[in-house]
């Protein structure tokens, strides 16, 4: 299921801040990192970024496979929802 | 890209299709001649400064080594005996080490590869094979003492016993045969930024096979290594120079050019190796070169670090907006690539472990 929209205006944020985006570039749950000047690096920055604000931590393999607000969004709240359960075991 | 290439005057693409004997790995659309055709001149006008500055790091071949100096002498009565010798003190070396240095040798034996990327070069390169220019003397003398390089790790491999010579040799040849991808565009700013870089690199990697070989008690082979990694440093001071140089005539495209390069990342000269069986040959060495510590991303770094400071690039005044933003990305991009192979290292899981055919199926730890 999609990810909530509170969700993804934290993860848009973040995008804005890590990318040092202008305030007036749209944003959409659809826009790709790379679409918007991001590289490798700062992809993997933008989800470090990601880790510490939700307090995750996503898995090398699953980071690479973030290409959009959607993709980091849903990512996050399935992360976010297994957590207790990691933390138990 | 998007207008007609006709009346372009920016790079030309040519599509890259999939025919027999073309590397086994995917390589970049090709960009070429990414230089404005009127910056050849500043090459020109360097012929001299060239002579009196470049051409005083390469050694007359009278006072060079030789590989002969390191191996076995073949005319002499104690050659089996110094043979043995050598074989003795390889089977002190364990596997992954021999992965290693089996991929360098490789690396070092693809040098038509790179006197072929030299001579791509737009107003450098040896334009008859026997060009009288300092760009051209240079390039071929730096063939030469790199042939070296590969002729002696080669030839000391094939004396250890501890590797498949024939799966090493159908490695070399398919890695000739697929050249190399490095994206340096014919432009003779990004090609000797990419050469600087290279350069420290092997330095680097066959400094820690020298020490490597030393600590396993190796004292003859770390001589080897040792010597081959002072012929890198020499390269690289020379290779170094003549981009300090470029920063002092044209800052601006010189700058932009190192940022360009590294945004596109610097490729190992050996990325597309392949030995007929394996598809992930070249990851694989790197994966063992990396847990070795003979060549990580940690080396990458700090080679990129020296280079921001070598060429001052904290103190460049006077750049265009497009300059300035690809001073502001070097100055940052050393501790941003830190940060992430901590991160990446916190969380590297144990590799499996993979046969490699250069030393017969055994087994070795990625």
């Amino acid at each position: 299921c999609a990810a909530k929209a509170e969700t993804v205006q934290k993860v848009s944020d973040i995008v804005k801040e890590q990318l040092a985006l202008a305030a007036d570039v749209p944003l959409t749950a659809e826009s790709k990192f790379s679409a918007l000047g991001a590289d490798s690096l700062d992809t993997v920055e933008i989800v470090m970024a990601l880790e510490e604000k939700f307090n995750i931590s996503v898995e090398e393999s699953d980071a690479q496979n973030i290409t959009t607000i959607q993709e980091a969004a849903d990512l996050i709240e399935d992360l976010v929802q297994k957590k207790p359960a990691a933390e138990t075991s | 890209a998007s207008s007609s290439p006709a009346l372009s005057s920016g790079p030309k693409e040519v599509e890259s299709l999939k025919k027999p004997f073309t590397p086994p790995r995917e390589v970049h659309v090709q960009v070429l001649h990414s230089m404005p055709p009127q910056k050849i001149e500043i090459f020109k006008s360097m012929e001299n400064w060239a002579e009196e500055n470049l051409l005083i790091h390469l050694k007359d071949v009278e006072k060079s080594w030789q590989p002969q100096d390191f191996l076995p002498d073949p005319a002499s009565d104690g050659f089996e005996d110094q043979v043995r010798e050598l074989r003795e003190r390889a089977r002190e070396l364990p596997d992954d080490y021999f992965v290693v240095l089996v991929g360098d040798m490789i690396t070092e034996e693809a040098l038509p590869t790179y006197q072929t990327m030299l001579n791509t070069l737009d107003g450098v390169r040896d334009e008859t094979g026997a060009s009288p220019t300092s760009w051209a003397i240079w390039t071929r003398a730096w063939t030469a003492e790199e042939n070296r390089h590969g002729d002696l790790l080669n030839k000391y491999l094939y004396l250890s016993g501890r590797v498949d010579m024939r799966q090493i040799e159908k490695t070399i040849q398919y890695l000739i045969g697929s050249g190399m991808d490095p994206r340096t565009e014919n432009n003779p700013y990004l090609g000797f930024i990419y050469t600087s870089f290279q350069e420290r690199a092997t330095f680097i990697s066959h400094g820690n096979t020298a020490r490597q070989a030393k600590e396993h008690g190796d004292i003859k082979l770390a001589q080897i290594c040792g010597t081959i990694a002072a012929d890198e440093k020499r390269h690289e001071t020379a290779y170094t120079k003549i981009v300090e140089k470029l920063f002092e005539i044209d800052p601006d495209g010189t700058v932009m050019a190192f940022a360009d390069m590294m945004r596109k990342k610097i490729s190992m000269p050996a990325h597309l190796m392949y030995d007929g069986r394996n598809d992930n040959l070249f990851d694989n060495f790197s994966s063992v070169a990396q847990r070795l510590g003979v060549y990580t991303a940690k080396d990458y770094a700090d080679i990129l670090e020296f280079l921001v400071g070598r060429w001052k690039i904290q103190d460049l005044t006077g750049l265009s907006g497009e300059g300035n933003k690809a001073q502001d990305y070097l100055c940052g991009l050393a501790p941003r690539i830190k940060r992430l192979d901590e991160r990446a290292q916190a969380r590297a899981k144990k590799g499996p472990k993979i046969p490699f055919s250069w030393i017969h199926d055994r087994e070795v730890q990625l």
